[in-house]
């Protein structure tokens, strides 16, 4: 799976490309937690590049998630549109995470603190 | 009526073909983007549950897998002969809480029930066979 690594000011960012299943997301979830481990402690994941998103999908970003908390470390989603958003809905992920509309923005929120 | 079948062993490797398989019949026949992500979950989770807790021989199983367009509706069916095993019965997931009171639980269920119009559950014989279906929109 391709996942696009980068830093902006001072924020982590992770950009996943393609889906987010039962093939793909254990290499994501590992990515993104050995960031963390790493000592990231701001991390925005932007899923404009992914087509959608099953349960073990969101397992990995349930994991990364708390793990991000345990460390004391931020984490949030954007790029969450169209089919993808559909699925958060559904599965009432949206109540779970901070998402925002815009990159942008979501890095801001995260960079704040 | 147009229908695709496939064949694959209980290895999760398979998913990959799995979702070629899918994409190629949802260009072959453009279906919407909605109806696509259906299948392309539904698969994924319902496969993914078949071959990590479907058997406990630890031999090579095969799983029948068919998507037909009939009618303005998709049918997808996934036949296996692990053990039995209703999906429909699973309970329900814990939708509520932050991150730290979710669970996952349930959850690709959850997708199968709601993405899908219709999804059924027989067990025959020692086979379990799966039913899905979604209702195509037609372009006007």
């Amino acid at each position: 799976m391709e996942i696009l690594v980068g830093q902006s000011e001072g924020v982590s960012t992770v950009e996943p490309r393609g889906r987010i299943d039962s093939i793909t997301a254990k290499e994501f979830g590992d990515r993104v937690c050995a960031l963390i481990r790493s000592g990231a402690k701001r991390v925005v994941i932007d899923l404009a590049n992914i087509a959608y998103i099953s349960s073990a999908g969101f397992r990995a970003l349930l994991i990364a998630g708390k793990l991000a908390e345990e460390t004391e470390g931020k984490l949030a989603l954007c790029g969450v549109a169209g089919e993808v958003q559909r699925l958060f809905e559904i599965s009432a992920f949206g109540t779970a995470f901070q998402i925002y509309p815009t990159r942008e923005e979501c890095i801001a929120k995260v960079q704040a603190g | 009526m147009k229908r695709a079948g496939l064949r694959i062993a209980n290895r999760l490797a398979e998913l990959e073909s799995v979702r070629q398989w899918i994409e190629q019949f949802g260009a072959a026949h453009e279906l919407p983007l909605p109806v696509l992500t259906t299948l392309l979950v539904s698969f994924d989770e319902v496969l993914s549950n078949i071959i990590s807790y479907g058997y406990a021989d630890g031999d090579d199983h095969e799983i029948c897998l068919s998507i037909a367009l009939d009618d303005g509706a998709v049918l997808a069916e996934i036949e296996d002969d692990g053990v039995p095993y209703d999906p429909l019965g699973a309970p329900s997931p814990d939708l509520s809480g932050g991150i730290g009171e979710r669970s996952l639980g349930g959850l690709g269920v959850h997708f199968v029930r709601t993405l899908n119009d219709e999804v059924s559950y027989e067990r025959r014989g020692n086979r379990n066979r799966l039913s899905f279906s979604k209702r195509v929109p037609s372009a006007s």
